[in-house]
């Protein structure tokens, strides 16, 4: 199918609007549809802008905003509004430095914002054991809300060696 | 070269290769797109000192500084799938550490100091976690990483945080995409958090029946816990995939025959074969070579046709520069010498 406008190149864009019951049917391509009124032809999708307009929901005033905004990271300088454009931050520190807006972020984003995967050996050995029986326990709670109760005993067991072990 | 187009490992008539990616910075330093000249060449020292404290890593790993190759090899290497197209972006500061058989690529200077990647045959996700790991645990020797205890591992993107790992499986899925099931499948993938993509990763179609599944998320669960579900979640795809070749070739055996007999004449005859049209015949070849419908074909030439065949990997064999319908004569030339 042809565009209906230029007639040359494929119609890749569709539109059918139903007005009183008459039925009226659109077809252009890419050219002639960015200058069709009302067509809107998505952009590249980009991971960044999302980011950035995910940080402007939520029910934080403009001017909170604003105030937060003039935060910098003490440790590159990186300003908040940088990283709202890019959505990339600057260094490590950064995440301490904007703690109070990226936590909202990352729970938007990933939906979570506790980490309870691998650790670095050199943070220490009694870190890990904490984290090994903070995971522990919420699988105990999943364990006994299915009424695997083998499950829960074995693990229950584990939790009590580990923390006896750390003591 | 990579050692998965052997077609090798478990699962290799539907799982191509198993991927584990790991995203690291190093504690206290600006991130990759905050960093001078300066900075970035101590960076790419400090990793290759934690290599070379490791004899290991020392005796198996090459490195390659992207600034001293042309760009022609630069685009083979990510035609390999052994870098990143974001690290070729940065080539005037990044790097590659290479190991000698290709399973594994540690980047430095993508978008985060280190993106390490373990590519292995088939569907073995566990074994790349457990080989990244072990490597991880080398390099954290001698790096100290931006960690957190509650945001786990820091990295550039918030997208990336806690694990910075990117597990995903690269499938071909010829039964569920001729019979219209692909778009529902990859629906349910999305509603259980995982990301679906054509084979060139991010923000590309899917070509050839070939797809890549990932988790989207990286916080919030273990390692173990993403991989269980990914390979899970494979499994069952394997599984749908398999039904639906069996009941293609039980329903309408002489019509699938034709089909894939057909694009292997295509391959073989044709004269002019462009790189779109080499993925859709090779995904025909490969699901007839996988029910016996096709014999004297191994899995290894129509891996290597699919990763020779691509544009870069063309010009640095043809060893000049090629115009578009050159390129497609050539490539036509090159599948005729494999399979003919």
């Amino acid at each position: 199918m042809f565009c209906d406008r230029c007639g040359k190149n494929p119609a890749v864009v569709h539109r059918i609007t139903t007005i009183n019951g008459k039925k009226k049917e659109l077809h252009l391509c890419k050219e002639c549809a960015m200058q069709e009124k009302g067509m809107i032809i998505d952009n590249p999708f980009s991971i960044n802008a999302l980011l950035s307009s995910l940080l402007d929901m939520g029910g934080e005033t403009p001017i909170k905003i604003e105030k937060l905004d003039t935060v910098k990271c003490s440790q590159c300088g990186m300003g908040f509004t940088e990283f709202k454009k890019t959505g990339k931050l600057g260094c490590d520190e950064c995440y301490a430095s904007f703690r109070d807006r990226l936590l909202p972020l990352l729970k938007r984003v990933q939906g979570n914002t506790r980490h309870s995967g691998k650790i670095p050996k050199r943070i220490g050995g009694s870190l890990r054991i904490k984290k090994e029986i903070e995971n522990l326990q919420e699988e105990l709670e999943r364990a006994v809300k299915a009424e695997e109760y083998e499950r829960a005993v074995e693990l229950r067991d584990r939790i009590k060696s580990l923390k006896e072990g750390s003591k | 070269m990579t050692d998965w187009i052997n077609g090798d490992g478990p699962d290799n008539d539907i799982v191509l290769s198993s991927r584990i990616r790991l995203a690291r910075n190093i504690k206290g330093m600006p991130f990759t797109d905050q960093l001078d000249g300066q900075g970035a060449a101590r960076v790419i020292d400090m990793i290759k000192e934690a290599i070379q404290h490791n004899p290991v890593l020392a005796r198996d790993f090459n490195l390659t500084v992207l600034k001293d190759i042309s760009p022609l090899d630069a685009r083979v290497l990510v035609e390999d799938h052994l870098i990143s197209p974001a690290l070729v972006e940065r080539r005037k500061s990044s790097a590659v550490f290479i190991r000698k058989d290709c399973r594994v690529s540690i980047m430095v200077n993508e978008e985060d100091h280190i993106r390490m990647q373990v590519l292995l045959p088939g569907l073995q996700l566990e074994e790349g976690w457990d080989l990244a790991s072990k490597i991880d645990d080398v390099l954290e020797e001698s790096i100290n990483y931006a960690f957190n205890e509650n945001m786990g591992y820091l990295t550039a993107c918030p997208t990336n945080t806690g694990t910075g790992m990117r597990a995903s499986v690269m499938v071909h899925l010829p039964a569920l995409v001729l019979t219209n099931q692909f778009n529902r499948v990859s629906q349910a993938l999305n509603q259980l958090g995982l990301a679906v993509r054509g084979i060139y990763g991010e923000g590309t179609e899917v070509v050839g029946n070939m797809v890549q599944i990932s988790n989207q998320l990286t916080l919030g669960k273990s390692e173990e816990h993403i991989i269980e579900s990914l390979k899970g979640m494979t499994k069952e795809i394997i599984n749908k995939e398999k039904q639906t070749r069996d009941a293609l070739v039980s329903g309408n055996r002489t019509v699938l025959e034709d089909k894939v007999c057909r694009s292997y004449g295509l391959l073989t005859k044709a004269r002019i074969i462009s790189s779109r049209e080499l993925m859709e015949l090779l995904s025909d070849v490969r699901l007839g070579m996988d029910l016996g419908l096709l014999t004297g074909i191994n899995r290894r030439d129509i891996n290597e046709i699919m990763l020779e065949s691509q544009p870069a990997s063309l010009q640095k064999k043809a060893g000049k520069q090629l115009s578009d319908t050159e390129r497609d004569v050539f490539r036509s030339e090159l599948i005729r010498k494999k399979l003919g």
